[in-house]
């Protein structure tokens, strides 16, 4: 074993050219496909504040059409406070639900003169368990904040800085479009990568005008509901109930009915909806599919080819290893584990690479329509780069693409004519 | 000369192989990246129909109830004076040349109406450009005519011309309003100039006169000018229409401001926003230039040009690599032969020549089948045909351009490897033999 990997980093110093092209190929290969990987995993897995996202159900839009109407015609939207009040926030089988409003702009100013913009949500208290956020000062609204329409505010961290020049300041008053708020608590700033946590500013929807801004019959405004189930075994029954709430709901309304389009959605299908149509979850793993093919593939064909222009330079020595005795099983063992080591390397460079991208294209990374509107930042934490998960998945796609690339090269050692190949000739 | 290569190449073909494949499955998918390119950039370099630099969009919104600021006894009428004051307000502002107010109608906004005239018995539906008259001389969109105060047409391009003409009683139709309405045989709409046009419904008592024509307003850099909101129909926001949305934060007000004062306008205006610019229960919220709008609406069609970009940079790079890799073994196996040649009389630069034109054959060996590939993968629609048809020019085009673009990295690649081999003196090199 030892004497393989001497032997391999003996032949990567002799060819110096060659195993820079081998390694840089092959660097570049894993850095994309990480890449790639991070970007999913910080959108998809459990994060601050999000920690649940793996046991959590999204119901972002809502749409309503005439009763019984088939000819797709429909208005299509968030929901109003009273259709998630009576839809979602009655689910026996969750263990929370909350209703969440999209962040809009919102005039943050002092009595004393010092002014901002600032994105705020409206929301219950059900979302302070929902999600776990970290609280540098106070406490979050609760459930009697909430129920009298009490002017209470969660305020983030940059926000309490830019208006107080400090972030102890739970019992402050602060305006919100010229409405007096008293802070109830400061929170740690939020990455808009936690697209259904992110704000700056969190106020009870009672204190706000979610109730009032309704439309289409009072199903219709600016709420979306997030579910948080005990476990994600519990998510069919869930769907159940919440289709039993809907009809129930929609018996009560007169000539209109409500109606979900394949939601409750989980994180990932929640992550590729678009407005008012049907995710193509199918179409976004394919393409995910083709693109790490390309990456892996290409790059392979290169490995293949040099790894076999490398094998035939010591045709010699592989037929003088057969002729002691050695089996086609050792030979291709020994190619194999030679051009893991290489690749090994390699996704060593490609997954720092990787991370160096994160950082340096995180505009183009993260962004989107709708984080561009909003002021806070898509700031990565090191939790999501260092974590186990992204290294096994490095190594996986290393080993992937060490079997894609020693494949035929080792296949071919194995197969070679002794005599020929000791002689020099061509097998 | 060609002859041999071939034969060579043929004679090598173990190591080729692997080169060729490569070149193979790269040439079809990066003629598919540089398909998607070609089309991208033909409609991003396309005429916008209107203008935004130096133009903001102001948010307005109206205090709650809560505030203690609120006026109770306000009326919705009120509010739209309110709205209307401070428009009229900003005008007076030094450095702002143009204020408009209309409804989803803005570029790059989010939202948008759609709005139906009938022609003969023809329901045409079109966006709703439903906006001040200024709205026009704002984003300076193009007039192509309008009907003079005689009812007789004129041509201009003008924006004022076209401004000047708009009323409550009339409409101004883009020129593509009805070309995709095949059974009028109108490509373009000039012929119903100053045609008194139904809304809605082809029975309609209620008609409005076409009292100009302009040129479409796409609705981003990304979409052409035949999609949703090129072809529009704009209609005059008049106050009482105004009244009928209630709240004035469904209205948006845009600000032209001259080019010597684009300089810290929006810091500038906030700060006398609450003195200056609230009137009754109405004021300025937040203040977007129209670049940041542009920003935000094209941000993943711009994020997609980068992944595309990206891959393509990909590819070309590992064909560099697969060029050097596989030529540095091969001018190394034939060193010998390679100091022959010279040792014969061949000079360096022939030398040089005999490997790139090798590189070359084997790449259009490899691009004859690729392009098979791909004119399948064109003829199945696999290709972007939304915004230009497959057409043979861009068949052709981008074959060539694919060609090209990987002839460049095999001529790049072939360079090192063969300066190394010519560098070689003749005489060690055959006396290895």
């Amino acid at each position: 074993m030892r004497l393989y990997f001497q032997q391999a980093l003996y032949h990567l110093r002799e060819n110096p050219v060659i195993s820079w092209i081998s390694v840089l190929g092959t660097a570049l290969s894993i850095c994309m496909i990480m890449v790639i990987v991070i970007t999913l995993r910080v959108r998809t897995a459990d994060c601050e504040p999000e920690v649940n996202r793996s046991r959590s159900l999204y119901v972002p839009n809502m749409s309503y059409r005439a009763k019984g109407d088939k000819s797709g015609s429909s208005a299509n939207s968030r929901m109003s406070v009273q259709t998630g009040r009576e839809c979602f926030k009655t689910l026996t089988t969750a263990e929370a639900v909350t209703l969440v409003s999209n962040p809009v702009k919102v005039r943050v100013s002092l009595p004393a003169g010092a002014k901002m913009s600032a994105d705020r949500v409206q929301t219950d208290e059900a979302f302070w368990q929902v999600f776990q956020f970290r609280f540098l000062d106070g406490k979050p609204f609760t459930a009697a904040d909430l129920n009298s329409g009490l002017p209470r505010a969660v305020i983030g961290a940059s926000v309490a800085r830019r208006l107080f020049g400090r972030t102890d300041v739970s019992g402050q008053h602060i305006e919100l479009n010229h409405v007096d708020f008293q802070v109830c608590g400061v929170v740690a700033d939020v990455s808009m990568l936690a697209t259904d946590a992110y704000a700056q500013v969190w106020i009870p929807y009672t204190a706000g005008d979610a109730e009032a801004n309704s439309w289409g019959n009072n199903l219709m405004g600016p709420m979306r509901a997030v579910i948080l189930a005990h476990s994600r075994a519990d998510f069919p029954a869930i769907r159940e109930e919440c289709e039993r709430l809907r009809q129930k709901y929609n018996d009560a309304q007169d000539g209109v009915e409500v109606f979900y389009r394949g939601q409750p959605d989980t994180q990932f299908t929640h992550l590729y909806r678009t407005w008012s149509q049907e995710p193509d979850v199918q179409g976004v793993v394919l393409r995910y599919v083709v693109v790490m093919l390309i990456l892996l593939i290409v790059p392979a064909i290169n490995l293949s080819s040099m790894t076999l222009s490398r094998m035939r330079k010591r045709m010699a020595e592989i037929g003088v290893r057969k002729a002691f005795g050695a089996t086609a099983n050792e030979l291709m063992r020994q190619v194999f584990l030679e051009n893991l080591l290489l690749t090994c390397l390699a996704g060593l460079l490609g997954l720092a690479l990787s991370y160096a991208a994160t950082f340096v294209l995180n505009g183009f990374l993260f962004g989107n329509s709708t984080n561009a509107y909003l002021a806070g930042e898509t700031s990565l934490t090191a939790g999501d780069l260092l974590s186990p998960w992204i290294f096994l998945a490095a190594f996986a796609f290393c080993l992937l693409m060490n079997l894609l690339s020693a494949g035929i090269p080792a296949w071919r050692a194995s197969r070679m004519n002794i005599v020929e190949a000791i002689n020099g000739r061509e097998g | 000369m060609e002859k041999k290569i071939f034969t060579q190449i043929r004679n090598e073909w173990r190591s080729n192989f692997f080169l060729a494949l490569e070149l193979l499955v790269v040439f079809v998918v990066l003629w598919y990246i540089v398909d998607w390119c070609c089309v991208t950039a033909r409609v991003y370099f396309a005429p916008m129909g209107f203008d935004t630099r130096h133009c903001y969009c102001l948010m307005i919104n109206r205090l709650t109830p809560n505030s203690a600021l609120y006026e109770a006894d306000h009326t919705a009428a009120d509010d739209m004076d309110a709205l209307l004051e401070i428009a009229e307000r900003l005008r007076h502002r030094p450095g702002v040349e143009e204020v408009a107010i209309s409804q989803n109608s803005i570029p790059y906004g989010d939202g948008s109406n759609g709005f139906t005239v009938c022609v003969d018995t023809v329901p045409v539906h079109a966006m709703r450009r439903w906006a001040q008259p200024d709205f026009l001389r704002l984003f300076r969109i193009q007039g192509v005519a309008v009907q003079g105060a005689d009812g007789r047409a004129v041509w201009t391009k003008s924006p004022d011309s076209l401004a000047a003409v708009l009323t409550p009683e009339t409409m101004i139709l883009s020129r593509n309003v009805t070309a995709k309405y095949k059974e009028l045989r109108m490509p373009d709409a000039i012929p119903l100039l100053g045609r008194q046009l139904p809304l809605w419904k082809p029975d309609n008592d209620y008609r409005m006169r076409v009292a100009g024509i302009a040129e479409p307003m796409r609705w981003s850099h990304f979409e052409p000018s035949d999609w949703w909101g090129g072809p529009f129909i704009a209609t005059d926001l008049p106050r009482e229409v105004m009244v009928e949305f209630e709240n004035p934060a469904y209205l948006q007000l845009s600000v032209r401001v001259t080019p010597d004062a684009d300089h810290g306008f929006v810091e500038a205006l906030m700060a006398d926003a609450d003195r200056l610019y609230r009137v009754g229960n109405v004021f300025i919220l937040d203040v977007l230039s129209f670049d940041q709008l542009q920003y935000i609406e094209e941000l993943e069609n711009v994020n997609e040009v980068r992944t595309q970009l990206c891959i393509l940079g990909f590819l070309l790079l590992n064909i560099f690599l697969g060029v050097v890799g596989t030529f540095w073994f091969r001018t190394q196996h034939r060193r010998q032969e390679v100091a022959l040649r010279m040792a014969m009389g061949s000079t360096r630069r022939g030398v040089f020549v005999r490997l790139v034109v090798e590189g070359l054959l084997l790449l259009t060996l490899a691009a004859l089948p690729a392009a098979l590939v791909a004119l399948n993968l064109g003829m199945a629609e696999l290709v972007d045909v939304e915004k230009l048809p497959f057409d043979v020019p861009r068949f052709l085009l981008t074959l060539l351009l694919s060609w090209l673009l990987m002839a460049l990295m095999i001529v790049v690649g072939v360079w090192y490897p063969a300066r190394r081999a010519m560098q070689i003196q003749p005489a060690e090199a055959l006396h290895d033999e």
